[in-house]
């Protein structure tokens, strides 16, 4: 059973990998929402399994058997308790994370401008005067470790901002600038996609995300800045 | 309140009435958190606390007066009908109506509790 | 027993018997031929006729699923280019929410409603065969988009800007809009006339707390959709205003805010999955009574869920919008609602639990498909909770996940009960018994393939495929999931069509059925299989909740003519009213029989909506006329205008017929209705609002709130217009028809005062609606009052003229009640919308 347990874990995380899944996280938020994710699958497993022990219990029941004790008492404890108790813990473990998974009380150590269209994406680094550092279309380069502001905006239609690996998405809304602050903790490339439907191309509304070391993102930087910051790779 | 009044324990929409308090906090915190927000609430202080999360406790603890009362109202009004109901079915069908109302306002309650919690967890306006 | 039954004198003899039930069924029979079925409105019909309709678009709904599947089986498929993808996505979500699950629970409740409350037809049998036709032309209208170059394309819950007209130019959209908002007229006609046959139409003696669960669950989903379904139509006529007419609500650059569109959409999408799913719960537990083979456990704790349900399930709707940028904290209280409406629903679980913990539960069919039932909602319902966990959802929201999910809870919490419903009372409609063995193979396959095709979906989205994109990158590593998927697909497809063959095979050689095959306790299993046209020839008496079980004799009594309304003397149709709580019989309803008006005024409407989707606006407005003479011609004959004043129920039994009767199910059928209306009304307020909030100057460019004199002026003759219908009535309670008409006249002619003086006040100071959203919303909110006050005219003309001829005084108050009634309505929605015009810019 104990070595049964981590081979178990290891096949359920090679199944899990992909550029684009939730469940291997390479953030904050999403490490916190995969494992919010697991503890809730157990959760309902449990719960699932109990409802159909008792209907088992209920329907094949030999008879003539006699009927249930006090199934007032029964109604109430298992519809009315304990689903109210497990739900309150629930809410609070999960109002918790929230808080965690927006980051209140990090701070931001860059901003990078989101601008969604059909059917592209546009990244502008920004620096604290507002002025863009680098330009890119459909690429995205993040720095490794530092906590980004996104401000996700459309021109057109609804988009939705998301980098499954990294957390949560945001809809890029016109006439809305929307906040969604990530930090990437393992340097490497992984995938973003369009999450709300924008039209006929939505499927093929995504962008690649390059995770560099400090010293590679510092250089890469410099790179478009020195060059054409409008141009596009 | 007369057996007859339309918010009377016994009366259908005397039965609903403590979900209607639930649906009215809801439909009120909800909007103070947008308009509060808007107009910068939560960087107010009043008794310890920001404003907002203030205020949003305070309308709770409100509503909650009212719900409990009216549960212990048809709790009263369904053991009263429960023990006439013998041989009297209009006592029986307001023993229902009455029990149904206790029931609700606990569920009301519940809910209303459910809604406040993570106003003591969050600041009121992060995204 | 009642006192009903007490007065019931000696039977009639064999001759009189068989009189009474050849004139029973000449009364109610529908017409010979074709013409007798455009014509009829009897509820089983009606009921039928929804439940076969609902069944065909289940199966083009879920043939357009196929292709999806199809297209998606692997990386790069091209079945389907992504124009064509994203109009079957959008048509498959359209036909399965609004053409099969809304409009076929209505018709389960409608055919069986009355049956089960020990009636002879809904009390509006017109309205029910008019909402029928609605929905059947309202279908088709949005089919036909197909034939017109083009189906909807913008999702089935249609956002804004991508269906405003830059972004859907052409026609498309508007099939949308305006088709669905057709087929809705079924639904809210429904929940008028599923509210009042449960409160008014039970048999005698069956007071509140011996109502089967299932009326209990109707009752709840009729006033859910009373206030469910009005944010959506309201915003419906927005987007297509917006998009024929140019006004502003949804376009950013001239005030409007898209999400505006998602608050009032989903204002109406999350009750509508209760709407679909409380049905489902009251047929589980009536068929969990029956198989269970003993009474509800905890009955009143199931009526506690059902009402709480209704009441939580409206403060979930920003769970669809976690992504939009609100704060957490507001975000929170939907999560936290989310979650406190999956009590209710493990009460009720546990209910049925302890009920067959308690009986002898018998495994036969209609029970094997509750079972998966249980399984797959239960599942669907543990996904939900996940769902209201804002982070959580903030991953897999809009990926397949949430596919997963709502099957899940729609197949499983709809779909499934819907089957075991199917079975359970087949043989009521055909008098044969459902053979088991074809059943149960259907039942595997559905269930296996169900599972097999949804299961993977959670783990799909999980991976990072989202929900319609018409094909995915091979980077993902999800093809194989979803082939999966559509090979289970298949499965499921497989045993649907299993489903149909088995009901087709039963309609043609099922065995002969006993009557009450189940051993069931409710009424509609006391009628003789299959029934009569007018179910119970004489209307029951009830003292139980299973009253089958307790009066094994009651059958028979029904079946016969000797107790009430066994006579049918008057050569009407005629119902029994009963008190809403008590049960006890208070009026004699008499109802209409076979007509045109309601195909004519649905056809009227279908060929009115042609010609505004052709852009012909003159045209349809024109075509108003001839609809609203029919509508006249419908309220002149409504039920039996000349009925006296009481009728014999029984010998010594009479009862005042239902003009007479402060009761009337035309009363309640009003309050309803203006329930929905005001619904209708507080959605436009809350999106005046809502545009107000996210404003940076209002009134808009071009508006001004301009002088008080000639609004209050307005305002006042509108008051005026209430206090003269008042008077009106009042002199017709004191038997003085003069002041009745001069009072209706007075309040029409101050009523018109109103229209001329506010429309003046506000052409003087808005700008047009096409410059900003707060013209647009102000015009709308004043236009919108406006039709109602001439409704309240049209009311009042109507009273006048039946008051002319002799058909009102002050024991038949009905039509001049309604038309007072309409005026005070009127009189405080204008209030309301004045305040909202004209006060509130000043104070903000």
């Amino acid at each position: 059973m104990r070595r049964l347990v981590p081979l178990l874990a290891a096949a359920v995380a090679a199944g899990c990998r992909g550029p684009q899944s939730m469940l291997d996280p390479a953030g904050p938020a999403a490490a916190a929402i995969a494992r919010t994710w697991w503890l809730m699958a157990g959760a309902a497993l449990a719960v699932l399994l109990l409802v159909l022990g008792l209907l088992a219990r209920a329907m094949l029941r030999r008879q003539p058997a006699p009927p249930m004790a006090r199934p007032e008492r029964f109604i109430v404890l298992g519809g009315l308790v304990l689903p109210t108790v497990a739900l309150f813990a629930l809410l609070v473990y999960g109002t918790l994370a929230g808080r965690t998974v927006i980051g209140v009380g990090v701070d931001t150590d860059r901003v990078v401008r989101v601008t969604a269209r059909q059917w592209q994406w546009q990244f502008e680094h920004l620096a604290p005067d507002g002025t863009v550092l680098a330009r890119s279309l459909d690429r995205l380069v993040l720095p490794q470790g530092e906590m980004v502001e996104f401000q996700v905006g459309s021109e057109d239609v609804i988009h939705s901002f998301w980098i499954p690996r990294l957390g949560g998405k945001v809809d890029a809304i016109p006439g809305r600038s929307n906040r969604l602050r990530l930090r990437a903790d393992v340097a490497g490339a992984m995938r973003g996609q369009c999450a709300e439907f924008c039209g006929r191309e939505h499927a093929h509304m995504a962008f690649s995300v390059e995770v560099l070391d400090p010293a590679s993102f510092a250089g890469w930087l410099d790179g478009r800045a020195a060059g054409d910051a409008g141009s596009t790779p | 309140m007369s057996a007859l009044s339309p918010l009377a324990p016994g009366r259908l929409t005397g039965m609903a009435l403590p979900m209607a308090l639930w649906a009215l906090h809801f439909v009120v915190v909800y909007g103070l958190v947008g308009l509060g927000c808007e107009h910068g609430w939560q960087s107010r202080t009043l008794a310890g606390g920001n404003l907002l999360s203030v205020l949003l406790v305070a309308l709770t603890v409100l509503v909650l007066v009212p719900v409990v009362a009216l549960g212990l109202r048809a709790r009263r009004a369904w053991r009263r009908h429960a023990a006439n109901q013998a041989g009297d079915p209009r006592q029986r069908r307001h023993a229902l109506i009455a029990m149904a109302a206790t029931a609700l306002a606990i569920l009301a309650a519940i809910a209303i509790v459910f809604t406040a919690t993570p106003a003591l967890l969050l600041p009121p306006c992060a995204t | 027993m009642t006192e009903a039954n007490a007065a019931a004198p000696a039977p009639p003899d064999a001759a009189e018997q068989q009189r009474r039930l050849g004139a029973l069924q000449r009364i109610w029979a529908n017409g010979p031929g074709l013409v007798g079925q455009l014509t009829a409105v009897n509820h089983s019909t009606v009921g039928l006729r929804f439940i076969a309709t609902g069944f065909a678009f289940l199966a083009i709904g879920g043939m357009l699923s196929m292709f999806i599947r199809l297209q998606l089986a692997w990386f790069g498929n091209e079945v389907l280019d992504p124009d064509r993808y994203n109009q079957f996505v959008t048509m498959h979500g359209t036909t399965m929410m609004f053409l099969f699950a809304v409009p076929i629970l209505e018709g389960f409740a409608m055919y069986l409603l009355p049956k089960m409350l020990g009636t002879r037809d809904l009390p509006m049998p017109r309205l029910s065969a008019f909402g029928y036709w609605c929905y059947l032309f309202g279908g088709l209208f949005l089919y036909s988009s197909f034939l017109f170059g083009g189906a909807p394309d913008g999702g089935w819950f249609m956002y804004v800007p991508l269906t405003d007209a830059t972004y859907t130019p052409g026609i498309s959209a508007d099939f949308w809009l305006i088709g669905v908002t057709f087929a809705e007229i079924a639904a809210v006609t429904a929940a008028v006339e599923l509210v009042v046959t449960v409160l008014k139409t039970r048999a005698p003696g069956m007071s509140i707390q011996r109502m089967p669960l299932m009326a209990w669950a109707i009752l709840v989903t009729a006033f859910m959709i009373a206030f469910g379904f009005p944010p959506l139509i309201l915003a419906s006529i927005l987007l297509e205003i917006e998009r024929a007419f140019g006004f502003a609500f949804f376009e950013v650059a001239r005030g409007g805010d898209p999400l505006l569109w998602q608050h009032l959409f989903w204002l109406f999408g999350h009750p509508e999955v209760y709407i679909i799913f409380l049905p489902a719960a009251g047929m589980v537990s009536t068929l969990v009574v029956t198989f269970a083979r003993r009474t509800m456990v905890g009955y009143r704790w199931i009526v506690v869920a059902i009402v709480a349900t209704g009441f939580l399930s409206f403060g979930l709707w920003v769970h669809h919008m976690f992504a939009v940028g609100i704060p957490l904290l507001a975000l929170s209280f939907f999560s936290a609602a989310s979650m406190a409406v999956a009590i209710p629903m493990g009460v009720q679980l546990f209910a049925w639990i302890a009920t067959l913990w308690s009986g002898k539960p018998w495994l036969r069919l209609p029970m094997v498909w509750l079972m998966g039932f249980f399984f797959i909602f239960v599942l669907g319902g543990l996904t939900g909770v996940m769902l209201a966990l804002v982070p959580f959802d903030w991953q897999v929201h809009d990926t397949h996940f949430v596919v997963a999910h709502l099957h899940y809870v729609t197949i499983g919490g709809m779909l499934f009960p819907l089957f075991a419903g199917l079975y359970y009372w087949l043989p009521l409609v055909t008098g044969r018994q459902p053979g088991e063995s074809l059943g149960r193979t259907a039942f595997w396959l559905v269930f296996i393939g169900f599972n097999l095709t949804f299961l993977p979906m959670h783990l799909t989205g999980m991976l990072g495929m989202p929900r319609r994109a018409y094909t995915y990158d091979a980077a993902l590593g999800v093809e194989w999931l979803n082939l999966l998927s559509t090979a289970a697909g298949f499965v499921l497809t497989v045993g649907m069509m299993a489903v149909a063959v088995d009901v087709w095979l039963h309609f043609r050689h099922g065995r002969r059925s006993a009557a009450n095959p189940w051993q069931a306790g409710t009424l509609e299993w006391a009628l003789p299989l299959p029934p009569p046209p007018y179910n119970f020839a004489s209307i029951p008496v009830v003292d139980d909740r299973e009253p089958l079980w307790r009066d094994p004799g009651l059958a028979q009594a029904s079946a016969g003519t000797a107790g009430l309304l066994g006579d049918p003397a008057g050569g009407r149709r005629e119902l029994l009213g009963t008190g809403m709580i008590s049960g006890a019989p208070e009026q004699v309803i008499r109802i209409s029989g076979s007509t045109w008006l309601p195909l004519l005024a649905a056809a009227n409407i279908a060929v009115l909506l042609a010609c505004f989707i052709a852009k012909q606006y003159l045209l349809a407005a024109a075509l108003l006329v001839p609809l609203l003479a029919v509508f006249l011609r419908w309220a002149w004959t409504t039920g039996d205008r000349h009925a006296p004043l009481r009728i014999e129920a029984a010998p010594g039994v009479a009862l005042p017929s239902q003009a007479a009767c402060s009761q009337a199910p035309g009363w309640w059928g009003l309050v309803i209705s203006l329930l929905i209306d005001g619904s209708l009304f507080a959605s436009l307020v809350f999106a005046y609002f809502y545009l107000w909030l996210g404003a940076e100057v209002w009134p808009g460019p071009g508006s001004e709130t301009g002088a008080l004199a000639l609004p209050v002026l307005a305002l006042v003759l509108l008051v005026g217009a209430g206090l003269a219908a008042r008077l009106a009535l009042r002199g017709n309670d004191r038997d003085r028809p003069a002041q009745l008409r001069g009072g209706l006249l007075a309040a029409a002619a101050l009523g018109t005062g109103f229209l001329v003086a506010h429309g003046a006040a506000l052409a003087m100071v808005l700008a047009a609606p096409q410059q900003h959203a707060y013209a647009s919303v102000v015009w709308t909110l004043a236009g919108f009052h406006g039709v109602h006050v001439l409704v309240a005219l049209l009311g009042s003309g109507f009273a006048w003229l039946r008051s002319r001829h002799g058909l009102v005084d002050a024991q038949r108050r009905l039509d001049a009640r309604i038309a007072v009634a309409l005026w005070r309505y009127t009189v405080g929605q204008g209030v309301v919308a004045w305040l909202v015009i004209h006060l509130f810019p000043r104070l903000a």
